[in-house]
């Protein structure tokens, strides 16, 4: 069968100066679709530079992405920016740790902005107050994100990452800036929607808590994958 | 739920809503001074050319050298005018070029009993057939012009009547004579020289100021065909007269205007540049505090045209609505404008300075709203160069 | 070139404008105040009306006092006057006030100097014309009205011509319309100064 993502052989070399730093070296990773995989690691290890090539947010140096059937980067074959826009806007969906609303848009609007740019991504009012009392903010559908607590915040960003209607969410850190409280909460919504809604997961985090509802956990350090 | 992105840009810039405001007002000030400036090229020259028309000559003959005594006259009170004889005029009105002429004999008076210094009293002896026709926008408060054969008859411009306390059937003393003479019309106010004026009748004013045979100036109309600079050389063969054709003093005044206008205009421009920096400097500040929510618009699948055009709208939409109220300002003040205009130019015609029109107004619009798009585009294009993994790294 | 543009400029009316000739101010008042009051260290000009003050009740207590009617094109309730207040530092040492009085032949400006209580210290035509122009600018037709106050005018009857204070003497319609004037003049000045209740009678 074949794999939703397929990482072979991934590296990703900065330079400083003369010094070469190996920010991922040499990963392979297969994702399939549905599945939950967790990423855990100190600061510093790549976890992050990994899930944005994975995200096409970012090109590797060197190794081979295929996402969805097509590689997306080969040998001798960088995509440029506009290219990899186009696969995200089919495949991934994003929550970082601050949560980036537009301050002076609604929770609504927030969650509807993705479609400002994909205009065959059209939301309906149905399917937006469904997406929000799943996300338990259809109460707060009006309000600006200055009068949401930080959880809430987090659910009006996985709503927008949904609203993509995104066959992967990649959430680098969602639960950095909440209290456990609110963590619990994201973490139970992230396996919902995976059970649910069969949407794949990649999940960035240094808390273990959550890590836990990787059906494939890895630990990163120096680039590689050590468990 | 669709949201466009015209209400994005739009709400962006609610965000700092002092920031926008003062950019906006910037962009007002500027369109102000702007369209003003417009309005009173178009209304100078309307007002100049209707002042001209309204005048009724188009060409003055006088005596050479009382151009300027005349108005010395008027504006210091000196005398001395200098005359031409009434038989050389005569055969001037009967050249088949001239439509419609009238002659006039100007004449001031020294009033000892007018102050502590006394003043000068200003007679202008008309003909009252051919001057009435010629001046259209003269009109009367109280009665009417005198017969051209009239003697001991005056008509007052409205100030003078004013300070003389003239209604039309009193009687006058003029300065300088101990006959009596009837005010038979008291003119309204027209807000120029008109109004300090006593109108005598021609053959009277010769007679009573002992200049008969003589005249001051000739007004004069052409025939619509004829070459008028042709016809002004033959009438400077004529001895001792000087010939002052309006378009020429048009054009004259139009020069020294001209040369106001493009201090106003260079003034006006950098009003405009700095408006049009304001501009650039907020939306780029704007992109600079956005930069990392921008990279995740285009994580969100947002191509470099989109934040691009994003960006594009929200300096339109200052542009335009700074625009709009500006050209709003510069029509509800323009009364003011003209005021001042009036305070600091030295020639100003009557009528109105100042005229905004629709394609005035439009034009404006235009040049801000393109000037703005165009000053937009280098804090568009940042915008759209923000790449989302650095933004998202700078996290 | 300017000389030409300078005769543009009168035909087109552009800059010959007279003054406008409404209400009645000094023509000179640096000069004309310091004639009246050389002790005088500055003034105060302050614009009145009729219309503004009272409306056409007050015409009516003005007319009433006057015992003449306002007539004409010129003499109308909404006429701006100029009350000049004398100083000397910032004590007021008397007032200045004018009116435009239709004569025979032409407007008359009569002005009267007041001291603080509202007794004429100076009479002065600032525009005469009349056939007795000689006569009445002569120094001594003005002296005649210095130390009168409106107690001394109250009586006259400017359309009977009766009641004209003692010691003043003329005659001719110019000089009765400067009576008018007189009479007029102290009767607004009560109200612009003293607020209308006679005090300086």
């Amino acid at each position: 069968m074949e794999h939703l993502i397929t990482a072979k052989d991934i590296f990703k070399i900065f330079k400083r100066g003369s010094e070469e730093i190996r920010a991922i070296n040499g990963i392979s990773l297969d994702i399939d679709a549905g599945d939950i995989v967790a990423i855990t690691g100190e600061s510093g290890s790549g976890k992050t530079t990994f899930v944005n090539i994975i995200g096409s947010l970012d090109n590797p140096t060197s190794g081979e992405l295929c996402i969805n059937g097509r590689c997306v980067f080969a040998p001798g074959a960088a995509l440029t920016e506009g290219e990899l826009t186009r696969i995200r806007r089919e495949i991934f969906g994003y929550v970082f740790q601050k949560f980036f609303l537009v301050p002076t848009l609604t929770v609504a609007e927030n969650i509807v902005l993705p479609g400002v740019f994909q205009p065959k991504l059209e939301v309906s009012d149905a399917e937006l107050d469904k997406l929000m009392d799943m996300l338990g903010i259809l109460a707060r559908k009006n309000h600006l994100p200055w009068h949401l607590s930080g959880g809430e915040m987090q659910r009006v960003a996985i709503a927008r990452a949904l609203a993509l209607r995104s066959k992967v969410l990649i959430a680098d850190e969602p639960t950095g800036n909440l209290d456990s409280k609110r963590s619990e909460e994201i973490k139970e919504l992230l396996v919902r929607l995976n059970r649910e809604q069969g949407i794949t997961i990649i999940l960035v985090t240094h808390n273990h808590n959550l890590a836990k509802i990787g059906k494939r956990v890895y630990v990163m350090k120096d680039g590689r994958f050590i468990e | 739920m669709k949201l466009s992105i015209y209400q994005v840009a739009y709400k962006n810039l609610l965000r700092r809503k002092v920031r926008t405001s003062l950019t906006i007002l910037g962009i007002v000030i500027s369109t102000w001074v702007f369209v003003t400036l417009l309005g009173f090229n178009h209304g100078y020259e309307n007002s100049l050319n209707e002042n001209i028309e309204g005048m009724g000559f188009q060409i003055v003959l006088t005596a050479k050298g009382c151009p300027y005594e005349a108005a010395t006259l008027m504006l210091q009170g000196g005398t001395g005018l200098r005359y031409m004889p009434e038989n050389l005029v005569r055969s001037v009105i009967d050249k088949p070029q001239v439509e419609r002429a009238t002659p006039m004999i100007m004449h001031a008076e020294f009033d000892p009993n007018r102050g502590e210094t006394g003043g000068t009293t200003i007679y202008l002896g008309i003909d009252a057939a051919s001057y009435p026709p010629m001046k259209p926008y003269l009109a009367f408060s109280q009665g009417t012009w005198f017969a051209s054969d009239a003697e001991n008859q005056v008509v007052l411009g409205y100030e003078v009547a004013e300070l003389e306390q003239r209604e039309a059937g009193d009687l006058m003393l003029l300065p300088g004579t101990t006959e009596e003479y009837e005010v038979v019309g008291v003119l309204k106010r027209t807000g120029n020289q008109d109004d300090g004026m006593i109108y005598m009748p021609l053959f009277a004013a010769q007679k009573t100021f002992n200049r008969e045979g003589e005249l001051t100036m000739l007004g004069m109309r052409l025939v619509p065909e004829i070459d008028q600079a042709a016809f002004e050389e033959e009438l400077y063969q004529l001895p001792d007269v000087q010939v002052v054709s309006m378009a020429q003093v048009k054009n004259t005044i139009m020069g020294l205007v001209s040369s106001a206008k493009a201090i106003v205009l260079s003034v006006a421009c950098i009003a405009f540049l700095i408006a049009i920096f304001g501009v650039v400097n907020t939306v780029l500040m704007s992109v600079f505090e956005r930069y990392q929510e921008i990279g995740i618009l285009k994580s969100m699948g947002a191509l470099p045209g989109d934040i691009f055009k994003m960006v594009f709208i929200e300096t339109t939409i200052l542009c335009a609505f700074g625009g709009l109220l500006g050209i709003g300002f510069s029509w509800i003040f323009s009364g003011m404008s003209e005021l001042a205009v009036r305070y600091f130019l030295p020639f100003s015609p009557s009528g109105k300075l100042i005229i905004i029109n629709g394609s005035t107004a439009l034009f404006s619009f235009i040049a801000i709203a393109c000037i703005g798009m165009l000053g937009s585009v280098y804090p568009a294009w940042r915008a759209a160069s923000v790449r989302p993994l650095e933004s998202i790294r700078n996290e | 070139m300017k000389k030409k543009l300078l005769f543009a400029a009168l035909l087109l009316g552009f800059a010959a404008q007279l003054s406008a000739a409404v209400g009645c101010d000094l023509k000179d008042p640096d000069r004309d105040v310091k004639r009246f009051f050389p002790g005088s260290t500055g003034y105060k000009t302050a614009y009145k009306s009729i219309d503004k003050l009272g409306g056409k009740e007050l015409l009516q207590t003005v007319e009433a006092r006057l015992g003449d009617k306002f007539t004409g094109l010129y003499e109308t309730i909404d006429v701006p006057y100029t009350l000049y207040t004398v100083l000397k530092g910032k004590e007021t040492i008397g007032y200045i006030h004018g009116i435009n009085q239709k004569g025979q032949y032409g407007g008359l400006q009569v002005f009267l100097a007041y001291n603080p209580q509202g007794i004429i210290s100076d009479f002065y035509y600032q525009k005469l014309t009349s056939r007795n122009a000689k006569a009445m600018t002569a120094p001594g037709f003005a002296a005649m009205f210095k130390g009168l106050s409106f107690a001394d005018f109250k009586d006259y009857d400017p359309i009977k011509h009766t009641g004209i204070p003692a010691g003043i003497t003329g005659e001719g319609d110019d000089f009765y319309a400067t009576l008018r004037a007189v009479k007029k003049n102290f009767i607004l000045v009560d109200i612009f100064v003293f607020g209308g209740k006679g005090r300086q009678s």
